[in-house]
């Protein structure tokens, strides 16, 4: 697996901090710990959410439902986020469920690790997230990967599941939100997942077009529809893309640049591919898949 | 939100997983598809942004929280955690209102 990985590898001198083309001679962190620190910032996120969740009118049995069985952090964000923006119910769904697309991605890389029956891998699948395929590909051997894969699934289900309760939970004591800023806890979650993607040209055209699609309209489309209508915005950052005006981009584990740094840079080198299809697997960020 | 949408939400995220995982095994994704998945959070993050900082309901609406944001794109350059950037953000709104 590994040397079918390596022959994917680019150089990539643009990019400085990732400039190595060799990853095996790298030490990889180690898989156990990386996934318990990754759990524990996840945690705290997971707090957030509870919070947000609370205010945006959420039951404490429909967070946690949402945490357990949804378990993909930027798209509860979304969905919780269009609600309390007074969107509609559909509008939040579909925000939310073109947001969990992108977990399609991991899976090949993640079907490399694991193997047994059918089922078994089916029921792990519910552990794919960025934070789990991020550790598992900053591993040097199939056997660590498969370790970093579990420990941090499991391990940021468990932290982002106990967060949720506890925000919830505490979400009570705190009355109206805006009174302390929180309504701008939404946007900048969402510019803190954001960030990861703005490294790559056709990422930044990607978002760029999002962000006037909704300015543009904002005013005569009901609340959330703009938002469905930015995704749009990826046929530009298509053509960028595939015009190569994104040499040197590709996604990295980009919220792990705080809690494990070789993930990130791992992922990122697992994903270059070519030139003219640069983009790898751009993470939504620490705790957010 | 409603139980529907939340059980609808639940069955497609994990429809997303496994069938990248079981379906396509071990080949990597590539083409127009897999590169619209992958820019797909861009935009729509990028709108959530837009949508969360300047908009309120059907209008543009220009408020404390641009205190916050402006806290938050500061955060976000310099690599702060994300607990710390949105707390401060948030924090940075409620001083801003204060203040006003």
């Amino acid at each position: 697996m590994r040397s079918e990985r390596d022959g994917h590898r680019r150089s990539d001198g643009g990019d400085g901090e990732f400039s190595s083309t060799d990853g095996d001679d790298e030490p990889a962190g180690d898989p156990v710990r990386m996934g318990v620190l990754i759990s524990l910032a996840v945690g705290v996120v997971g707090i957030t959410f509870g919070v947000l969740a609370d205010a945006g009118g959420l039951s404490l049995a429909q967070s946690m439902t949402m945490s357990v069985l949804v378990f993909t952090g930027a798209s509860q964000f979304a969905a919780v986020s269009v609600i309390t923006a007074g969107g509609s119910v559909a509008a939040a769904l579909g925000t939310a469920v073109l947001l969990a697309a992108r977990n399609v991605l991991y899976g090949p890389i993640v079907a490399q690790w694991l193997d047994g029956p059918l089922l078994r891998r089916a029921g792990l699948a519910h552990f794919i997230i960025d934070e789990s395929a991020g550790v598992g590909a900053a591993q040097t051997s199939v056997r660590a990967s498969r370790t970093g894969f579990l420990v941090t699934g499991i391990g940021v289900f468990v932290a982002w599941n106990t967060g949720t309760l506890i925000g919830v939970l505490s979400g009570d004591l705190i009355g109206d939100p805006t009174r302390y800023g929180l309504d701008v806890a939404f946007p900048a979650s969402f510019l803190a997942l954001l960030a990861p993607h703005l490294r790559t040209t056709p990422g930044r055209v990607t978002a760029g077009v999002g962000a006037l699609v909704v300015v543009a309209t904002v005013s005569f489309l009901p609340v959330g529809v703009p938002i469905l209508l930015a995704s749009l915005a990826v046929v530009p950052g298509m053509m960028i893309a595939s015009s190569g005006g994104g040499g040197g981009g590709f996604g990295r584990f980009g919220g792990s640049a705080r809690t494990g740094g070789d993930a990130e840079r791992e992922l990122a080198d697992n994903e270059g591919v070519s030139g003219e299809n640069p983009a790898g697997i751009p993470a939504d960020g620490e705790g957010l898949s | 939100m409603t139980w529907a949408a939340i059980g609808v939400l639940a069955a497609l995220s994990y429809l997303f997983k496994v069938v990248g995982l079981t379906v396509v095994g071990g080949r990597e994704l590539r083409g127009p598809a897999a590169e619209a998945m992958r820019l797909l959070p861009a935009a729509l993050l990028s709108a959530l942004v837009v949508v969360g900082s300047v908009t309120t309901e059907q209008a543009l609406a220009l408020d404390g929280r641009l205190a916050g944001m402006a806290f938050a794109v500061v955060g976000v350059w310099r690599k702060w955690s994300f607990t710390v950037i949105v707390v401060g953000a948030a924090a940075t709104t409620a001083l801003a209102r204060l203040a006003s």
